[in-house]
């Protein structure tokens, strides 16, 4: 049963990043780099998460706070921990400008925007009302709707595909990669940080099947995620475009129900992989902060004040390129994070298990 | 209690955002259906827009039995026109069920379109999948009141396959337009629509070149075989005899280009495959195979000289280029294709007719 | 000794004053036998067989025995609250003996199930009886490992109440909790199970009902073989099951009656019927408000035709019928089963024909919220259909103020508020099948031990 929802967490990131973060990176520089970064970033992903599986189910019943502590000692643990916990704080934030985005331009283009950031904050804001088992279910819950309409949503797409353009995409995809592509495609795969809060649940993680995951469904939605739009709009068309997934969808003409145009079956995709990102994100930071401060009221006050800062700046970045910008960036700072943590536990867990004392 | 205060807090700031809102009743609305733009006097153009009256629950509330309302105005910028048409609307104009976007054949010779393709992709209000058109008279098509309408408009957006499922029709969206005109080396095409009779009548196809204006037309037979190049047709007929207009129908018909350098040149193999039936009785003269040989040198014919007419003025709505492109590894797609490649390229149809199909009713031996 | 009968014949003898139902039956003055008990809640019969008529017959060692075995002695402070729960006083040889055979409640015989039918299934309803209850769930259940516990809640009503569970399969910290929970509970008055139930949590739920109750022995009887608790109540029908899961709720007992097919079918309808009745209202508005561009062209307009004239913004439209709507079920639940059928039908008439006539509402709306009223009888258990019944005026307030987005907004909000909902660490959204390590209190118990 466990295994169902470890296995609901990894495809609701890949579906989140995927749709949200992946075109945005490769397809608007098709034309420079390619596709050649898709499988590289799955390497290089799969190797990161086999470093840091072998290291947390040595330690089944740890968090990472208590993994970074007994292996890097408290300073330097508590630092890379806290590190991480800012990381994600960050990354809320992306998540949540880009989300208030969406919203503004397709659905509350008058709405004053402090009043739309208000009663978005309310999503992450139940964080901290639930613990961890909730959470998983919340997020099986929400990940096995956003699978129904992405696959509605791929099946669409896949019918509006100009195969022409798909072959000559194909084709041509194979040019040296950029580090932000290559970053960007590994991000996919981030759904085994989950672990950092949820592994004593989970612990015991089956690498072979993480990978097995990487394999079929990362790959399969990552390349999804980047080919439909390049093969409906074409690479050139695709430079101009912002939200690239939204205007893919908005060529995708339907007959469902009351339904005629594929753009609204992509809206509430997004807004539910994107409530629940944000969620996530915030709750992750919740929990660690919890289990670093000695009293849980100061994480409490932390992640308000986060939420509250949260508000405030995305009515300052009101420019949706920015957040583009500085998100490409912040991912290749979180790649190096990722990497360098990951072999420094591998190297440290290995040490420590040959001294006895470990045991 | 502290939910109840939590609550109270959330409900202040909620009704805080007063009346600066989206909230806009579906009644308070004026829905556009169909837009058109003609070219009018010294370089401005003539906006009209379809505005629907939705049928009325109870007569009683209003007299008008009208069921649509013509805005008309002009201006320079599309711009301008969408915000000078608001002084004759009482309702909120309401763009996001504008089904059609017709341009008169003059403005779309004198203009370059994707300038005004590109308003409607920024707008999140128009839909990008609104189906463009070409008019001799495009303010006609959009006041003309067809008489079987089941909803206002759907005389003009049902007749792209949501609707009837003609040869004579190829379907070009906003965002195709938009696609097509961005993309390097491609031109694009759009149905003509005409009014004749007080009906909406399909009357060829326009081509565009690369400067995004209409260069050339193509008459009705010339647009059946267009379609049949460009995606196939399922439903059609072609004529064999030019007098007594006997032909054979089509049941399902695709071609297939492959690129090959010949002698130092490109040469395009264009493969028509054509599954056919009978359905006049005057072909009851000729067994199925000397049909199909008719057939056969009909199309080759016919084909090739819509090829070379296309490519004599340099215009490539089949998307040759991107085909040749789509298959190359090496190849670049530029606008150079249109100037230099493709002028220089030659054309050898192979069309291959099966009659697969007597016809059920009755047997039709074959003598030969 | 003699003080304390003297005190007891004073307590006794104030009450009959008192009380025009108490009796006093001097039975042999000599001896100072004397029997008290209520007319009303008492058997005569049983007095007279047990003990008036031993009395004269047996010897008097012989009834003193026979007294010690069918009596009990009782302190005096219990004494009252005894007799007024049927309980025979018998003063003998200077002491206080109770007994309890002699009671008597008026009760109903096992009838049909008023509130969940059921096709397949039995058609035996619990009654307001302990004795009844009892004897048709050990009817659906034997089981040597069924445990009865006892309590009684209500400080000042004192109604006796039953734990019931299996011993083997139900998790025991989690029915020594309950216990625990039980003997804290201080309402002062209780007499329906799913009241009880409510005050048993530390932190009483305000919206989503904590507890499945049912009046069917066969799903009583299903839930004990499920390992969860089942509290009775002497004056309730129902029977109160916990912890339980959201699908529960979902859940009729017919659906492990009928072939597989058809009843995940069923339940795929009901979870669909939720899903409509909470969102239909707050969705009618958003859409046809704020973002009608999401429907086709063709029905954009019909809906635009049907409100055409009307006076009132549509919030306030669907405010209005659903209002109506509601008024229309609570007066047919509420009034005299004679007039019931006219108060339905006048109010169909008034809310389907005349107000659409009147351009008081739109024709689109009459079905929506007829779809909605019909979608939320759909819910098999009662207490979650009225929550239900609130549930979508959240939702509606939402889809009011921020459109689509506010719906989302909302629905997510809502969805996280009931998976965030525990009963000790018995997850509401939980699937019962889980392995148990899945509850919060276990793995952080785990977490720090470590």
């Amino acid at each position: 049963m466990n295994v169902l929802f470890y296995v609901s967490l990894l495809i609701y990131y890949m579906i989140n990043h995927s749709l949200l973060n992946l075109p945005n990176v490769i397809d608007r520089n098709y034309l420079q780099n390619g596709l050649s970064a898709l499988p590289i970033g799955l390497l290089l992903a799969a190797l990161n998460a086999w470093m840091l599986l072998s290291v947390y189910n040595r330690f089944p019943k740890f968090t990472m706070v208590e993994i970074n502590r007994y292996l890097c000692g408290k300073y330097l643990g508590n630092f890379l921990s806290i590190m991480y916990v800012a990381l994600t704080a960050f990354f809320g934030f992306f998540m949540f400008r880009g989300l208030m985005e969406v919203i503004i331009e397709f659905l509350m283009p008058h709405t004053p925007v402090w009043f739309l950031a208000i009663l978005l904050i309310s999503v992450p804001s139940l964080a901290l009302l639930h613990s961890d088992n909730s959470v998983i279910y919340m997020t099986a819950f929400f990940t096995l709707i956003a699978a129904v309409l992405m696959i509605l949503v791929f099946w669409l797409g896949f019918k509006e595909i100009d195969p022409v353009m798909l072959q000559g995409v194909v084709y041509h995809g194979w040019k040296m990669p950029s580090l932000k592509g290559i970053v960007a495609s590994a991000f996919v795969y981030g759904g085994y940080t989950g672990l950092y809060v949820m592994n004593p649940y989970f612990a015991r993680t089956s690498i072979k099947l993480t990978f097995l995951l990487f394999v079929t469904v990362g790959l399969f939605l990552s390349l999804c995620g980047t080919v439909i739009p390049l093969a409906v709009w074409g690479p050139w068309a695709l430079r101009n475009l912002n939200l690239i997934w939204i205007m893919t969808a908005e060529t995708f003409s339907l007959d469902l129900f009351v339904l005629e145009r594929g753009l609204f079956l992509m809206i509430p995709l997004l807004l539910i992989t994107g409530y629940i990102g944000v969620f996530l994100y915030t709750y992750k930071g919740y929990r660690l902060l919890s289990l670093l401060m000695p009293r849980k009221a100061t994480a409490k006050v932390i992640i308000c004040c986060v939420l509250v800062s949260y508000v405030i700046l995305s009515l300052l970045v009101q420019e949706p390129a920015v957040n583009y910008r500085y998100r490409e960036l912040y991912m290749v700072v979180w790649f190096f994070y990722q990497n360098i943590t990951g072999v420094l536990l591998y190297v440290l867990a290995k040490r420590k298990g040959r001294t006895p004392s470990a045991a | 209690m502290r939910l109840s205060r939590t609550f109270g807090i959330g409900l202040c700031c909620l009704l805080l955002q007063g009346c600066q809102s989206d909230y806009k009743d579906i009644d308070r609305r004026q829905f556009i259906v169909m837009m058109s733009l003609d070219q009018a006097d010294n370089g401005k153009f003539t906006l009209a827009l379809k505005g629907v009256i939705p049928q009325l629950q109870n007569s009683g509330a209003s007299s008008s039995t009208a069921s649509f309302d013509i805005y008309k105005t002009t201006a320079a910028s599309l711009g301008q026109a969408i915000q000078k048409v608001r002084q004759q609307l009482f309702l909120e104009p309401d763009y996001s069920h504008l089904k059609a976007v017709i341009f008169s054949e003059q403005f779309a010779e004198r203009n370059d379109l994707t300038r005004y393709i590109d308003f409607f992709i920024r707008r999140r209000d128009f839909q990008d999948i609104a189906i463009v058109a070409i008019s001799n008279n495009a303010e006609k098509v959009v006041s003309l009141h067809q008489e079987a309408e089941r909803t206002t408009g759907d005389s003009v957006f049902m007749k792209f396959g949501e609707g009837a499922n003609a040869e004579y029709n190829p379907i070009i969206q906003l965002q195709q337009v938009y696609k097509y005109s961005l993309t390097p080396g491609l031109t694009f095409y759009c149905p003509i629509l005409n009014v004749s009779d007080d009906k909406v009548v399909s009357a060829g196809t326009a081509l565009f070149g690369r400067d995004n204006r209409m260069k050339m037309k193509l008459t009705l037979l010339e647009t059946k075989y267009f379609n049949l190049l460009r995606s196939g047709i399922s439903r059609g007929f072609i004529i064999l005899d030019p007098v007594k207009e006997y032909g054979i129908g089509i049941r399902l018909a695709k071609a297939e280009f492959r690129f090959k350098i010949e002698q130092d040149a490109l040469l395009c193999d264009v493969h028509v495959k054509v599954q056919a039936q009978i359905e006049d009785s005057d072909v009851l003269d000729f067994s199925p195979s000397e049909l199909q040989k008719l057939a056969k040198k009909k199309l080759d014919s016919d084909i090739s000289s819509l090829l070379v007419k296309m490519q004599n003025n340099r215009v490539d709505p089949l998307q040759l280029g991107l085909k040749y492109w789509s298959k190359n590894p090496v190849r670049r797609l530029n606008n150079e294709w249109l100037t230099e490649d493709y002028p220089e390229m030659k054309f050898r149809v192979h069309s291959d007719v099966m009659i697969t199909r007597t016809g059920t009713l009755r047997f039709n031996t074959d003598r030969g | 000794m003699n003080e304390q009968i003297h005190k007891v014949n004073g307590m006794l003898e104030t009450f009959l004053e008192n009380n025009a139902d108490a009796r006093k039956e001097q039975v042999d003055g000599e001896q100072g036998f004397n029997l008290y008990y209520i007319m009303s809640v008492t058997e005569r019969k049983v007095i007279y067989q047990q003990i008036t008529d031993p009395y004269f017959r047996y010897s008097k060692t012989q009834f003193g025995q026979h007294i010690q075995s069918i009596g009990e002695e009782c302190p005096p402070d219990q004494l009252l609250l005894r007799l007024c729960k049927g309980q025979t006083v018998l003063i003998y040889d200077d002491r206080v003996y109770t007994i309890k055979k002699s009671l008597k409640y008026a009760t109903r015989s096992v009838s049909t199930p008023q509130v969940e039918a059921s096709i397949v299934g039995p058609l035996e309803a619990f009654v307001e009886s302990m004795a009844i209850n009892l004897n048709l769930i050990r009817k659906h259940y034997q089981n040597p490992d069924l445990r009865v516990v006892k309590f009684e809640v209500g400080t000042t009503s004192h109604v006796s109440g039953y734990l019931l569970y299996d011993n083997e399969l139900a998790d025991k910290t989690f029915v020594d909790n309950e216990l625990a929970q039980i003997k804290k509970l201080t309402i002062p008055n209780a007499q329906a199970v799913s009241k009880v139930q409510q005050h048993l949590p530390k932190r009483r739920s305000l919206l989503f009902p904590r507890s499945v109750v049912t009046e069917r022995p066969d799903r009583t009887s299903q839930a004990l073989s499920k390992g969860k608790c089942v509290y009775l109540i002497e004056t309730s029908p129902f029977a109160s099951i916990a912890p339980i899961s959201f699908h529960d709720f979902m859940a009729s007992m017919d659906d492990s009656y009928m072939l597989p097919v058809y009843s995940y079918f069923l339940l795929v309808l009901r979870y669909f019927a939720l899903l409509a009745t909470v969102i239909l209202p707050g969705a009618y508005v958003a859409f046809t408000a704020f973002n009608p561009e999401v429907f086709r062209v063709q029905l954009a307009l019909s809906i635009a035709g049907s409100r055409a004239g009307l006076p009132y913004p549509a919030f306030l439209e669907v405010t209005f019928m659903l209002v109506m709507m509601e008024l229309l079920v609570e007066a047919s639940l509420r009034v005299p089963k004679t007039i019931g059928p006219a108060a339905t039908t006048v109010g169909g008439l008034i809310l389907g024909e005349a107000a659409s006539q009147a351009n008081l509402v739109s024709d689109i709306m009459i079905i929506v919220v007829s779809a909605v009223a019909i979608a939320n009888f759909v819910i098999p258990i009662n207490p979650m259909s009225q929550t239900v019944r609130v549930l979508k005026y959240l939702l509606l307030f939402m889809g009011t103020v921020a459109g689509f987005f506010g719906l989302t907004i909302g629905f997510v909000l809502l969805v996280g508020y009931v998976f965030t909902l525990h009963n000790s660490n018995y997850s509401l959204v939980q699937s019962f099948k889980a392995s148990v390590s899945l509850s919060t209190k276990s793995a952080s118990a785990g977490r720090q031990s470590s």
